[in-house]
């Protein structure tokens, strides 16, 4: 974690949420530091949005406390935080032009007409909309409401950004876009993001640490590196990817010892069943993925495994045809 | 001659696809729907409105006060001439915006508490007691506020309000604007409060994050953002008979 230096932008303390009788944030401690893009992933429901909502101030915490550089903050209202959001939905007013929706936070600032024009002007521009200031947002499409939106957030300069979930409405070319585009912001700035989303895709891509939630827990968080390939739990394992687990006999009969072990497809070789290396196994389907196939095989004695090769790979097999599958010995990770 | 008709329907057919014919069906299903009421608005709403105009340009029979069929422009002159009517219809516009003002100021926040704070339960029990008022007739309800702003009724000297609160209008302009605030209200808080209905929570969160107070985020986000869908209701008091009920 030094890489990311010792200052601590966000800091989470055992942050609970009820609504009513359900929990829906569980005692969340976490460290987010100066400067790095972290990543909130879960699926619905998993509390990573609430969170989100507590630390912008949208909602109060039941229990635990919110700190932004090093104050506690848990008791003061979103207008006077120093922390922005990115809407999933946009949130952009309306009734107001492009122009005066980024205007506004240095207006309710009351930072002078001109600097204000000023700066709302080049953060349109940064986000190369420059021109389309007059417009109304009903007069945009989504990729451009989308900028529109990070715009208004970031021309208050805030210390810490949050995005909560704001590619999910765009196709699947523009979201790759913006994810660079985000990216590249964010480096340049050298600003703290926190972003939510439950596509694993964008989370391994973009972040610089992942925080997995799960039914308002976090799970673990790490490098989109140590989360892939060292998962801590059959959750993670199975949520941030595709992945073969295993555990119990078959754990001893594939891995060779007891325990619970996550072996990724991409490990799994396929081989002429005359191969001497690997197990018996029998294909029982192909998934064509454009650059990679998935081959489910079932193994012989009981058990599933799922491998992906280059869909160029000249070993293309066939269901029903018998295979070997065979993997080095250091791909199947052990769940402690 | 029967046999070319035949051809040339024939040879329009193909570009007389089915899209087309989709096309006039669906036209026609519009014109069927919308042409009741369209004569109806036409006819009555329109048409009195344009017959008023119209009778103001023939002179009155002094004996009977039946239009007469000699034209005139002389109404049309004294209307903007003779000051009597000219502070008539300024005291009309004076009213009538008194009467909005009020309509708004009370409309707004409460329209805000029905749509977005109110549990599920208070929500109905208050959109049902918002409505009632417009099964009354128009003059009942006036009559109704009457009773409560008579001085020296059978409620005592001042009337009933000044038994009650010790205070009363009386009978004067601000009763009449109160009263007329008091008719309209509904109509100023049921599109107000549609408005506030669609309002996302999303822009009021956005708002405060943004560094907005409460009362800013009222003023320039949610009553801004719904004012266009209650300007219908800010016209209304004008068109009210004002000029009648005034004294």
């Amino acid at each position: 974690m030094s890489e990311h230096g010792p200052t601590i932008a966000v800091a989470l303390r055992d942050l609970g949420k009820r609504f009513g009788d359900v929990v829906a944030v569980d005692s969340v401690t976490l460290d987010i530091y100066e400067g790095e893009f972290l990543t909130l992933l879960g699926p619905s429901g998993s509390g990573k949005t609430t969170v989100l909502r507590m630390i912008a101030g949208f909602e109060r915490p039941s229990s635990g406390s919110v700190e932004l550089n090093g104050e506690d903050v848990t008791n003061i209202p979103a207008s006077r935080r120093n922390v922005n959001t990115v809407f999933q939905d946009y949130a952009l007013f309306p009734h107001m032009s492009v122009l005066d929706n980024v205007e506004y936070g240095l207006k309710v600032k009351k930072v002078p007409a001109d600097e204000r024009k000023r700066r709302a002007m080049e953060a349109l521009e940064s986000v190369r909309l420059g021109a389309l200031g007059g417009r109304l947002p009903s007069q945009l499409s989504g990729g451009q409401r989308q900028r529109v939106a990070l715009a208004r957030a970031l021309v208050n300069r805030p210390k810490v950004l949050l995005l909560d979930e704001p590619l999910g409405a765009l196709d699947l070319k523009l979201r790759e876009e913006m994810q660079l585009e985000l990216k590249s912001i964010q480096k340049e700035l050298g600003l703290t993001f926190i972003y939510v989303t439950h596509d694993q895709g964008e989370a391994l891509s973009m972040s610089d640490r992942i925080a997995v939630f799960n039914a308002g827990r976090i799970e673990q968080v790490g490098s989109p590196r140590e989360i892939y390939e060292h998962p801590t739990s059959t959750f993670v394992a199975g949520f941030v990817g595709v992945t073969n687990l295993f555990s119990g006999d078959l754990a001893a009969r594939l891995v060779g010892r007891p325990g619970t072990f996550t072996l990724r497809p991409e490990h799994v070789e396929v081989l002429a069943s005359s191969d001497t290396r690997g197990h018996d196994a029998t294909v029982s389907g192909v998934q064509y993925l454009g650059p990679v196939s998935h081959v489910f095989c079932e193994v012989d004695g009981g058990g599933k495994v799922i491998a992906s090769s280059a869909s160029t790979s000249s070993t293309a097999v066939s269901i029903g045809q018998r295979v070997k599958i065979a993997w080095p010995a250091d791909a199947a990770v052990e769940i402690t | 001659m029967g046999e070319r008709l035949e051809q040339t329907a024939r040879l329009a057919q193909p570009r007389n696809s089915r899209a087309g014919r989709e096309k006039s069906r669906s036209a026609l299903a519009l014109a069927a729907v919308l042409s009741g009421p369209l004569a109806w608005l036409l006819v009555v709403y329109v048409g009195s409105l344009s017959l008023l105009i119209v009778s103001a340009f023939f002179s009155l029979d002094d004996f009977t006060g039946k239009p007469t069929n000699e034209l005139t422009t002389s109404n049309v002159v004294e209307a903007f001439t003779q000051s009597e009517y000219v502070s008539l219809v300024l005291r009309s516009i004076g009213v009538a915006a008194c009467a909005t003002v009020i309509c708004l100021a009370l409309a707004l926040p409460t329209a805000f508490y029905i749509s977005r704070l109110a549990s599920r339960r208070t929500k109905r029990g208050l959109v049902v007691a918002m409505l009632l008022p417009l099964w009354t007739g128009y003059l009942v309800k006036a009559f109704a506020l009457r009773a409560v702003f008579e001085p020296g009724s059978e409620y005592g000297d001042g009337g009933l309000l000044k038994g009650l609160l010790g205070w009363s209008p009386g009978f004067g302009y601000f009763a009449v604007i109160l009263t007329l605030a008091y008719l309209w209200f509904p109509y100023m808080l049921l599109p107000i409060h549609a408005g506030f209905e669609r309002l996302p929570d999303s822009l009021i969160d956005a708002s405060s994050d943004l560094g907005a107070g409460t009362l800013r985020t009222f003023v320039s986000v949610i009553a801004r953002s719904s004012f266009h869908r209650s300007l219908p209701a800010a016209s209304s008091p004008s068109r009210s008979p004002s000029a009648t009920t005034s004294p």
